[in-house]
């Protein structure tokens, strides 16, 4: 095995406590939906699942839920399409403007999501669009929000996908649409998981934004919960939280097998996108 | 027009000129459809722009141009704290995060044991996955009166707990910190990851002690990383505003919380001011930040 850098050990310690601190807040609400008391008070009064039957039944948190997945798989599907598009262009053919346009992708990254909440609530209302409020309003922003992270991920899968292939499907008669659906779509496996599971989660969690294009009957999960914990922090909404977590823990767990294999890694940090497209 | 060209079929010459210019214009129409939602952004921005030219007057937006509005900003001594307390938190959650987030990537690029690594990772990382709104939450419960710390704090004699760590913004540093760190632990780890082993061993070959070797060779060459995990936190930092309003209890008062309560006030103009005073912090910090990091690096190379 090849040595790299050295250790100072006490760096070990540094991060052991770093764990901890990260761990920490969402051990608490897991501990916390057990909390016998209404005020969350520390070290609990008894152990109680009543918070869980109380989540059960209120409604909203059900509206919420119900909305949040129908907002999350729609701007995830028209994000996928969207995105594969324009990464498909962006590295397969000679585009003029192409920093042009990249910067176009990527300006709403730089924009605080105040603003872009904002602005797409004056724009719905001004423009008389019947978006405000509606499901579709939010699927619209929020592809917006996750478009160039799809982008930027399709990018860097396409653009280390040989174009051999797709160049023998057109020399055998392919069209470009079959090639892309036949030839192209199946060498990406890797990269349209990530950006699935990227795009829906962070829609799924958005608030910064979403709040300001919501009524009440189209509130998000966060939105709701929101409102909920600025009036009361009974347990309940640790006991809603315990179940979130639940889930996605269950979910990174059935992705360990993969996250053990390392294909991922590549997909990770930093700013591969703009290197690849210039590399291509 | 000279004969050779008029001697040309004209319809065979119109299709073979069609299908070239269908074949140049292929991948930009490719582009259109996610040019939409990327043009109704920049038309929603341009709005608000123009919004932040009108005045509030009387409980509705006034239809004449005017600078008012910004000049109403501008010179009051309010808003401009507000602008310190935004401006303050990003710099200070920005050093946090560093000086906590650089060792973390640093000994997460050094883990050999696979297990250990993924596990690690999931601590990281996973808190990525869970709402804002409930981390956030969890930080109520840890940091209140009554909350875990506390209770922890008070039994450790000579100690003066409780102490008020919640509703001010010492609790909102906290929990941006929490919040944020892995998005300087990423591009650092990114930069770590690529350096060829080779550098460090080459240094110590030549009798630097590892001290040295990090701080000569590892620390330059990672310093992009560094410069891109601080845009990162800083512009997020900046526009959380949620997790202010929820541990600010009202007292930590960040642009975007007046924004969100001027837009239940109806009153757009100013916060459209606030939201151009907002993006302009963050386009003004990560030019700063982004040429702060070329210079470094050109110094030490």
């Amino acid at each position: 095995m090849r040595r790299r850098f050295r250790v100072f050990p006490p760096l070990y310690l540094l991060f052991g406590l770093v764990l901890v601190f990260m761990a920490a807040p969402l051990v608490i609400v897991v501990v916390n939906s057990f909390n016998k008391s209404p005020y969350s008070r520390w070290p609990p009064e008894g152990f109680s699942t009543e918070w869980f039957g109380t989540v059960f039944h209120h409604h909203p948190f059900y509206t919420g839920l119900y909305n949040s997945l129908k907002v999350g798989a729609g701007a995830t599907v028209i994000a996928l399409v969207l995105g594969s598009m324009a990464a498909y262009a962006l590295t397969r053919y000679r585009i003029r403007g192409r920093r042009v346009i990249e910067t176009g992708y990527f300006a709403p990254l730089t924009v605080p999501r105040v603003a872009i909440g904002f602005a797409l609530f004056a724009l719905y209302i001004t423009w008389h669009t019947n978006l405000y409020g509606t499901i579709r309003g939010l699927i619209i922003a929020h592809v917006l929000l996750v478009l160039p992270f799809v982008v930027a991920i399709f990018v860097s899968t396409m653009g280390s996908i040989d174009p051999v292939y797709e160049e023998a499907a057109r020399d055998l008669g392919a069209g470009r649409v079959r090639t892309f659906v036949k030839v192209t779509l199946p060498q990406m496996q890797t990269g349209l998981v990530v950006a699935a599971l990227f795009a829906f989660i962070t829609s799924f969690d958005e608030l910064e934004m979403s709040i300001f294009l919501v009524r009440p009957q189209t509130d998000t999960l966060p939105v709701t919960m929101f409102l909920y914990l600025e009036q009361e922090q009974t347990p309940a909404l640790a006991a809603l939280s315990t179940l979130l977590i639940a889930i996605t823990l269950g979910l990174v767990l059935l992705a360990l097998p993969l996250m053990l294999r390392g294909a991922w890694q590549r997909y990770l940090p930093g700013r591969a996108p703009a290197a690849t497209v210039e590399a291509t | 027009m000279t004969s050779t060209a008029s001697a040309d079929p004209a319809p065979a010459r119109l299709q073979e000129g069609a299908r070239h210019w269908g074949r140049k214009l292929f991948p930009y129409g490719v582009l259109v459809p996610s040019a939409i939602p990327v043009a109704l952004f920049g038309a929603a921005m341009v709005l608000l722009l123009l919004k932040s030219f009108h005045e509030f007057v009387g409980a509705q937006i006034a239809s004449p141009y005017t600078l008012a509005t910004w000049r109403h900003f501008l010179t009051s001594g309010f808003y401009w704290s507000v602008v310190r307390t935004t401006v303050e938190l990003g710099a200070i959650v920005t050093v946090l995060t560093l000086v906590l987030g650089y060792p973390t990537a640093y000994v997460l690029s050094q883990i050999r044991n696979r297990f250990v690594l993924v596990a690690s990772y999931v601590i990281l990382f996973s808190p990525l996955l869970v709402s804002v709104v409930v981390r956030s939450y969890g930080w109520m419960l840890l940091l209140g009166q009554h909350g875990v710390l506390n209770a922890v704090l008070g039994r450790i004699p000579g100690l003066h707990a409780p102490y008020t760590l919640l509703f001010n913004q010492t609790g909102v540093t906290i929990a941006l910190v929490h919040i944020l760190l892995p998005f300087a632990i990423f591009p650092i780890l990114s930069v770590l990851r690529q350096l060829p082993p080779g550098v460090s061993e080459a240094a110590e070959d030549l009798g630097a002690k590892p001290w040295q070797t990090w701080r000569k060779v590892v620390l330059p060459l990672s310093l992009p990383g560094v410069v891109t995990g601080a845009q990162i936190v800083f512009t997020l930092t900046i526009s959380a505003w949620v997790t202010a309003a929820l541990l600010g209890g009202g007292r930590v008062q960040l642009l975007g919380n007046l924004i969100y309560s001027n837009i239940s006030e109806l009153n757009w103009p100013l916060g459209a001011v606030e939201a151009f005073v907002l993006l302009a912090i963050a386009l003004l910090a990560l030019g700063l930040l982004g040429r702060l990091g070329r210079a470094v690096h050109v110094k030490e190379s």
